[in-house]
């Protein structure tokens, strides 16, 4: 059990060995990675599209994100936040928030399931990575990354993981969370899964909210605000993700571990307790699975917590969420320095009562260690 | 105390494969199957929600077969379904077929002269 008893001594956050921020970010430009593409004719069509990030990509947003955080900052010379493209300006950020490591996901590149063109999706893929790698993860043991890959061409995918899954730092693969048609899974992405596989890499699926319009185009179109957008698009990718995994019996057919990431950790239990049910009423059409989807979530599937969400109004029912979701398979992370981001403290301090002094440690970064290697 | 043989159908309403008798015995309500021609008796309830787990459909388990793609069924006309969720055990052993945690009773059956009893 992992619930605390009364007589063991209270964990302080000082006192953990490893915090790590298990979803962290850069926040690449065109202007960063563009130089390490390969292809040169793929790298001068992007270089010269006009207005890139509905041309190459297809962002989708219905009114301006976080108008008031992302303006353009003069200070910045940007958006405004930091900028986050060097070791020292991520650094520098975990450091502010007591964070020890950083498991590095892309910000405008986890759109790539909306390029079209799957020739410039696989190229942003390698330019990312290549970028990655030279800029970040060879330049401090303290940031560890996951290897993007372009979900329009999983056999490229595959070829690119193959290719780079043992550089020092690669510790994980992003096959992005949101996007992504047809869902995970299908057995289009088998040669993804075959790679991680081979290569004992967790798969990461992040989801953003600027390609709702991918898989709910009726959800997309009506939203009339960010604010209605963020609020859904996350659980429900989330949400049909996992179910397309578990049914169509990914975790059965290939030994890897998945990590959702972006979505919070409250919707976990009573999607299990859904997925479960309906496992039990309609198995004739899930003959993959040799038993409960929260078995395979329990034993293969990894959360990462941010956003928590608003849980001041009842803290104490977000050690019921830890404990539903497994204690075990949560890991935190902080989102930095993304303006939804929480701090260490905001899941310390709200479950600390109410686990062992392990499964804090776990939490608060031990499995991230463990997972991430 | 010693188990008790119970009179539950003649071997001539379990005629047909895959037909079965419900009947109250001693405040248990009991269902007898006929299966490839044995008679396998099932308790008349459901772990799930206490549904009337014998007055389902009979139906048969799905696997996925070599190839790694294709459902097929895996077993016979061996399975009973109950009619309020669905949740299916297998008749001869009362074994939830999607999670071994679950079960519901089974009895033994013996002929006796043209009659079927429960034995418990």
């Amino acid at each position: 059990m992992s619930k605390s008893t009364t007589d063991h001594p209270r964990l302080s956050i000082e006192d953990l060995d490893v915090v790590v921020d298990a979803d962290s970010h850069v926040i690449e430009g065109f202007e960063d990675y563009l130089p390490y593409m390969e292809n040169e004719y793929h790298r001068n069509q992007i270089e010269n599209a006009i207005l890139p990030h509905s041309t190459v990509y297809s962002y989708n947003v219905a009114t301006p994100p976080y108008p008031d955080i992302l303006a353009p900052n003069e200070e910045y010379d940007a958006i405004g936040i930091p900028p986050c493209v060097t070791p020292e300006q991520k650094l520098s950020k975990l450091d502010e928030f007591g964070i020890d490591y950083g498991q590095l996901n892309p910000t405008n590149t986890a759109v790539i399931p909306s390029v079209n063109n799957d020739q410039f999706a696989v190229s942003i893929a390698q330019a990312y990575n290549s970028w990655l790698l030279d800029n970040m993860l060879d330049e401090s043991d303290r940031l560890r990354g996951n290897l993007l890959v372009a979900p329009q061409k999983p056999a490229k995918a595959a070829e690119e993981i193959d290719r780079r899954a043992n550089e020092d730092g690669i510790t994980g693969i992003q096959l992005p969370g949101s996007g992504l048609v047809p869902p995970p899974g299908h057995e289009w992405y088998d040669p993804i899964y075959q790679a991680a596989e081979d290569h004992d890499l967790p798969v990461c699926m992040h989801t953003v909210a600027n390609v709702s319009n991918i898989a709910f185009p009726i959800q997309y179109y009506w939203n009339e605000t960010t604010a209605e957008d963020h609020a859904i698009v996350h659980p429900f990718y989330h949400m049909w993700n996992l179910t397309t995994l578990l049914f169509r019996g990914v975790p059965e057919r290939f030994d890897i571990d998945f990590v959702f990431q972006e979505g919070g950790i409250a919707w976990i239990g009573y999607m299990l307790w859904r997925l479960d049910d309906h496992y039990l009423e309609l198995s004739h059409e899930i003959p993959h699975l040799e038993k409960l989807p929260s078995e395979y979530v329990a034993d293969q599937f990894y959360f990462t917590s941010q956003p928590i969400g608003h849980s001041a109004s009842n803290p104490h029912l977000l050690s019921a969420a830890v404990e539903m979701a497994g204690p075990e398979n949560i890991m935190f992370s902080a989102d930095l320095p993304h303006p939804d981001f929480d701090t260490p403290e905001e899941l310390f301090n709200r479950i600390n009562g109410s686990f062992d002094e392990k499964t804090m440690r776990g939490i608060m970064g031990e499995t991230a260690v463990e997972l991430f290697r | 105390m010693s188990d008790t043989k119970h009179r539950i159908a003649t071997v001539s309403e379990l005629e047909s494969e895959g037909s079965r008798v419900i009947e109250e015995i001693n405040g248990r309500e009991i269902a007898v199957f006929n299966i490839g021609g044995e008679y396998h008796a099932v308790l008349n309830y459901c772990v799930h929600q206490s549904g009337p787990l014998c007055h389902g459909g009979l139906t048969r388990d799905v696997q996925v077969g070599e190839d790694g793609w294709t459902w097929e069924y895996a077993t016979e006309e061996q399975i009973i379904a109950c009619p309020w969720h669905g949740w299916k055990f297998d008749i001869e052993t009362g074994q939830n077929i999607d999670d071994e945690r679950y079960r519901v009773p089974t009895y033994e059956t013996e002929v006796v002269d043209g009659d079927v009893f429960v034995i418990f």
